[in-house]
């Protein structure tokens, strides 16, 4: 080759002309999707051919009752949580008062109790046999009335405690990151600051607020331990006892077909409240919010407000749980298989994790490439599955894994005239899959979230300077999203550990995780014997939920100041050099 | 041989909508600055975008350094045209330094030579002792002039511009006006630029395209644009003008301050409108002159004055600083066009 002269152009290595091009990535993104809604589609086609007599046997027996209940529940339990979590996101960023930089991450704990995990806890403690309800009418008397836990109220109260962190979070996120001058602006209008809350804040916030409200009540549509344990009749109590209790496959998948229904009217509301919005931040580090200070009675209200739900959702359950944990620990029938539950539990949890953030790195990066509505439609069909029961997505799975078994041994049988029995059926990649079905929402959501807080002109800016789409990923975005792509797995791992029905179906013969443990000791009201694994998935769920809160204050420090920026930008100086 | 190469070029974004860029041709001579200017929504940024290789044009050929890059067979992905790129908010990569987001599209050179053009980069702009900070920790200028040297590093056959100084305030514009402009010519790039200032456009450029609803209306010097606009939109668009109506006599194109040359050469009897631009008309103070002045607008070095004729029609004059005439005062105008520029009427006027 000969010598350049300095002055020249970097000759261009790519192919000299090529026909448009099919660019790969919507294309994976496509493909993945389209694996992943197999099993969603599978429960779909099902609607399309309804079974007739199936259904009239549903409605003449209990088909308005499980409606209703459904309805009511995700009214309930979405008031419930976009209240709370978007009202403490606000005290927490907009206000100090006593203990708010305790509180700030305390508020995120819920979210490593699993929601039936409060729910037997609750149950525990003020049934009518419970010592609250024992005590009282020892001390009151035997005629004092006491609100029945088991009831409508109970499992929106147990849900909206576990729920709320997802709005709080990423509501949080979202006050931070609007910046001080933005806020400035609205006050120097003359709004006060009440007004600045309704009329700016929120509105700049909505995006956030609808993603985290939609995960929340997805996973009130999708619960099944606490709704079982407190005996409130929803659709997806009716598949499990339809399915189990019945072995009536057609019905339990009706009824999981209508399900899904729900979950796509959901998807609806949250897109169309999202809307159209948009809302890129080109400087990175914009000035956040400054807290003001609350005195007096007002203060101590806002720690008073803060302490009684960290407490309720929080601090009681776990303090009650280790009361009870102590008391089997010390017992004599104390399982010997338990390490065998936790190794089993984190190895699920891990594989799925990390399979779940490459896939939806892949979909919401395809998304991102793709004005495609193909592309589109095939991104939102795969985050389905977040609002599918567990056990409808454990029938949607075993279908193709059984036909991929039969092919497997059709193919070994001409091969080498052998077969090997099943392969995948009941296997680990039976169950890892059937998570990543369930979960991949969580995910891409997340991720998608903080790609679009990437402007397209970074894209652009990377594309005119040599890279490919791949390459913009590899050296622009994945750089950028670390954060959410960490935030995704934590996630992610969080909820395979508390799944609960879909590890009960699928999981490989004799194959138990914590969640199957306490499913068993708890549908027989052993509270006591239930609480160590328990309070172990909690603790597991405890790591991560505490990088994300170190994390999450790191965001406020980074944005706080130069101290807080020069910490993050040696760290990515120490992860770029081994 | 010019060195890009746009011929009918059309876009549209949704079939049904008009195209957003309708049959766009240009040609730019290597080391030509060409300014595209026209209001949002002419399609100035859909011919970057196309020349850039982001969408992907209906019709039309783009050809850069001699290679088709987009044809109705052929197109080239953006990292593959060797086309520069500034963006109006920079996109300087925040997690990068600035010798980093320098070296960016350097991949290819290895690291010795990759490093000495950094070096000589961040000379070219004059950061060299910002080289290891972040974007954020930059100046507005500054994360300008870094945009600028990662665009220009690989050494781009073009370099497209996107409304590059909109997000600066109005000193520091100048001054980015000029240094941009130096470093431009200096290294001799060719470099097409997007903007909706004029001033910004006729300092810069050599040639300047007047775009209007995806149409370039006209392509010329800024001298050219200014005093022979090629249509009533170009007229109206760059600089100030005002209209009247005229009829084609034998003397000339007469109006209602006075007969002008016939030098656009209409036919006789035709009835025409003529461009008058607050520069070439004179207000000469006269109690009894038939003109009089509506408002008048102190603009610091000159005066912009309202001034109504006989029939009603109203036209702007600039007036030296020191006026002493306002509003209600009268006067004689006297037009003193540097070219004459008319456009047949497009209805009687009543």
């Amino acid at each position: 080759m000969p010598t350049r002269p300095a002055g020249a152009a970097i000759p261009f290595t790519g192919r000299l002309t090529r026909r448009f091009p099919r660019d790969p990535w919507p294309l994976a993104a496509g493909a993945v999707a389209l694996v992943v809604a197999t099993p969603i589609l599978i429960v779909l086609s099902s609607l399309a051919t309804p079974t007739l007599d199936v259904w009239a046997h549903l409605w003449q027996t209990q088909l308005l009752e499980l409606i209703w209940n459904t309805v009511a529940l995700i009214v309930g339990v979405g008031a419930g949580v976009a209240v709370l979590g978007t009202g403490l996101a606000w005290l927490t960023t907009m206000y100090r008062f006593p203990g708010r930089a305790i509180f700030e991450w305390l508020l995120i704990l819920p979210l490593a109790v699993p929601a039936y995990v409060i729910g037997f806890v609750f149950r525990g403690l003020f049934d009518y046999a419970g010592p609250v309800q024992t005590g009282l009418r020892r001390t009151v008397g035997p005629a004092i009335w006491f609100p029945d836990i088991a009831s409508y109220g109970g499992v929106v109260l147990v849900m909206t405690l576990v729920l709320y962190p997802y709005v709080y979070l990423l509501a949080r996120t979202a006050f931070l990151e609007q910046s001080e001058a933005t806020l400035e602006a609205a006050r120097a209008l003359g709004a006060s600051r009440t007004a600045l809350f309704w009329r700016t804040a929120l509105p700049l916030a909505r995006p956030s607020i609808a993603a985290g409200l939609s995960l929340a009540v997805m996973e009130a549509l999708a619960d099944f331990g606490t709704v079982a344990i407190y005996g409130y009749n929803t659709l997806t109590v009716a598949i499990y006892r339809v399915w189990f209790g019945l072995f009536n496959r057609e019905a339990a998948t009706e009824l999981a077909s209508l399900l899904l229904l729900f979950t796509g009217a959901v998807y609806a509301a949250e897109r169309a409240w999202r809307g159209r919005a948009r809302f890129y931040q080109t400087e990175r580090k914009a000035r956040p919010p400054a807290p003001r200070p609350l005195t007096g009675w007002k203060a101590w209200t806002a720690s008073g407000v803060a302490g009684v739900v960290v407490g309720g959702a929080f601090l009681l359950p776990v303090g009650q749980l280790v009361v009870w944990s102590v008391a089997a620990l010390g017992g004599s029938d104390f399982d010997d298989r338990y390490p065998e539950f936790v190794l089993n539990t984190l190895a699920v949890g891990g594989i799925t994790a990390l399979l779940a953030v490459g896939a939806a790195v892949v979909v919401a990066y395809g998304l991102r490439l793709s004005r495609s509505r193909m592309v589109a439609a095939c991104g939102r069909i795969a985050t389905l599955g977040y609002a599918l029961p567990g056990s409808v997505i454990a029938v949607g799975v075993l279908v193709p894994l059984a036909f991929l078994d039969r092919v497997c041994n059709a193919v070994l049988r001409t091969v080498w005239g052998a077969e090997v029995g099943l392969l995948v059926t009941g296997s680990m990649a039976g169950l890892v899959f059937a998570y990543l079905v369930r979960f991949l929402a969580i995910s891409v959501q997340t991720v998608e979230a903080s790609l679009v807080k990437v402007t397209p002109s970074m894209d652009m800016a990377g594309r005119s300077l040599g890279s490919s789409p791949g390459g913009v990923l590899r050296r622009i975005h994945l750089p950028l999203i670390r954060g959410g792509l960490c935030s995704a797995a934590i996630l992610v791992f969080i909820d395979v550990i508390k799944e609960m029905p879909a590890t009960l179906l699928l999981r490989p013969f004799g194959y138990e995780t914590l969640a199957v443990r306490i499913w068993q000791l708890t549908s027989e009201s052993f509270w006591e014997a239930a609480a160590l694994p328990a309070l172990t998935i909690v603790a597991a769920g405890m790591l991560p939920v505490l990088i994300l809160a170190r994390s999450s204050a790191r965001a406020r420090q980074g944005a706080d100041g130069e101290q807080g920026m020069k910490g993050s930008r040696d760290q990515g100086r120490g992860d770029k050099v081994p | 041989m010019s060195l890009l190469s746009i011929a009918h070029l059309t876009k549209h974004y949704t079939p049904t909508d008009l195209p957003a860029l309708d049959d766009f041709s240009l040609d730019a001579e290597p080391g030509e600055i060409i300014a595209l200017l026209g209001p949002s929504g002419s399609g100035k940024t859909t011919a970057l975008r196309l020349i850039a290789g982001f969408e992907k044009p209906d019709a039309g050929v783009v050809v850069i350094s001699g290679r088709r890059m987009a044809d109705e067979r052929v197109f080239v992905p953006p990292e593959e045209r060797g086309v520069g790129m500034v963006f109006q908010e920079y996109a300087l990569f925040p997690h990068l330094t600035v010798e980093e987001n320098i070296a960016f599209g350097l991949r290819t050179l290895h690291p010795g030579p990759r490093a000495q053009r950094v070096h000589g980069m961040l000379e070219t702009v004059g950061l060299t002792p910002f080289a290891r900070r972040y974007p954020h920790e930059l100046s507005g200028g500054q994360q300008q002039r870094v945009a600028l040297a990662r665009a220009l590093a690989p050494r781009p056959a073009v370099l497209l511009l996107d409304e590059p100084f909109s997000n600066l305030d109005a000193d520091l514009m100048v001054q980015m006006h000029q240094e941009v402009y130096t470093i431009l010519r200096d290294l001799g790039t060719t470099a097409l630029f997007v903007t909706h200032d004029q001033e910004e456009a006729f300092m810069i450029a050599d040639r300047v395209g007047i775009l209007n609803q995806g149409r370039l209306e006209q392509l010329g010097r800024p001298e050219e644009i200014y005093h022979r606009p090629a249509t009533r939109f170009v007229a109206r668009f760059v600089g100030k003008a005002d209209f009247l109506p005229g009829r084609v006599t034998e003397e000339g194109i007469t109006t209602e301050i006075g007969t002008l040359p016939n030098t656009p050469q209409f036919p006789g009897g035709a009835q025409v409108e003529v461009m008058v631009r607050p520069d070439h008309i004179e207000l000469i103070p006269d109690p009894t002159g038939s003109a009089m002045i509506l408002a008048r607008q102190f603009r610091g070095p000159d005066n912009l004055v309202v001034v109504q004729l006989p029939s009603g029609a109203t036209i702007h004059s600039y007036q030296p600083s020191a006026l002493t005439l306002g509003p209600g005062d009268r006067g004689k105008v006297v037009a003193r066009p540097a070219h004459v520029v008319a456009f047949l009427a497009t209805k009687p006027w009543l």
